[in-house]
């Protein structure tokens, strides 16, 4: 403690304050003091937990989210997934074979080549162009017509 | 037990050790409950404001890290916890001390003397007696005190010496 220039009357005081006994907690304040301690640790480690928690949810949340818009756009953007036939090598033959019978003086090569141009077409959806729509209608008829001997 | 610096024992409250909290309490518990009883005079409410205390420093966490020196800031704490719970208008420490009851300091098995000392300190302005608590029961310096209290260190050396004056006319009556 810090000496203050005190008459010796003050200083007896002083000295009387400092040795009496002091006021002092219940016997059980300690424990009751440690265990609020321990209570508001457990408390923290589940509001942390819950907190943490929260985020995991968020995260999968989000990640659902993203999913969804992937595949949303996937969608929009190539049309739902519809079974078509495989582009193997005998489909192809058997579609110049047809493009020969209808038009003779085509070569073999130039019936294949014409067969695998239109069987790459096959998946691909037929939209009427935006412009010249009797036209369109038109190639859009023939089209119908030439998927249908294709795919015979 | 942490019988190292205030350091070591900051590091372990950081930590959540058990053990450092109470080494904590073993150290300056029984200081924070006078300096709690010198601004409440009621032991019940002194007891609750030490342990609001301990509760702030747990949430506290690592923010502890920032506290320079623990001994002043576990006071300046325990200050702010009993002032917080005086009703308003209410003169610190007058009502509900009871020097009777043992927990205030006046033990039965005491003196006289110690019990009239005691009513004397109850009868104290609380600022005169906040200041004897801090400087007596918690030993902190003048220069300490005076920060908390946000007053100088004369100002506070000054209230001490009115507060022995005091009580040295309380007890010759």
């Amino acid at each position: 403690m810090e000496r203050l220039d005190l008459p010796p009357d003050l200083q007896q005081m002083e000295r009387r304050l400092s040795s009496r006994q002091g006021a002092a907690p219940a016997a059980d304040h300690r424990d009751r003091v440690l265990a609020a301690v321990r209570g508001e640790r457990a408390q923290r480690r589940v509001s942390l937990w819950q907190r943490g928690g929260a985020w995991q949810v968020a995260a999968v949340a989000a990640a659902v989210a993203v999913l969804w818009v992937n595949v949303a756009v996937r969608t929009v953007g190539e049309g739902w997934a519809i079974p078509t036939e495989a582009t193997n090598g005998r489909t192809v033959r058997k579609t110049a074979e047809a493009i020969r019978s209808i038009v003779p003086q085509l070569t073999e090569r130039e019936a294949l080549r014409e067969a695998l141009l239109l069987r790459a077409g096959v998946a691909v959806t037929a939209v009427p162009r935006s412009a010249g729509a009797a036209r369109d209608a038109s190639s859009l008829a023939h089209w119908k017509e030439v998927r249908s001997w294709v795919s015979q | 037990m942490i019988r190292g610096s205030p350091d070591d024992l900051l590091d372990g409250l950081v930590a959540g050790e058990d053990r450092a909290f109470a080494a904590l309490y073993d150290r300056h518990g029984a200081a924070m409950f006078r300096v709690a009883v010198a601004i409440l005079g009621s032991p019940e409410e002194a007891e609750d404001a030490v342990q609001d205390v301990f509760i702030s420093l747990v949430r506290l966490g690592t923010g502890l890290r920032a506290v320079r020196n623990l001994k002043a800031y576990l006071f300046a704490s325990v200050r702010r916890a009993a002032t917080k719970r005086l009703p308003t208008g209410r003169p610190a420490g007058l009502l509900g001390a009871d020097p009777a009851d043992p927990r205030t300091g006046a033990a039965p098995a005491e003196s006289a003397m110690g019990a009239r000392l005691q009513r004397a300190l109850a009868c104290l302005p609380a600022e005169q007696r906040e200041i004897v608590a801090l400087h007596v029961d918690a030993g902190l310096t003048f220069a300490a005190c005076a920060d908390m209290l946000g007053v100088s260190p004369n100002t506070a050396a000054s209230r001490y010496r009115y507060a022995l004056a005091k009580l040295r006319d309380a007890l010759k009556e």
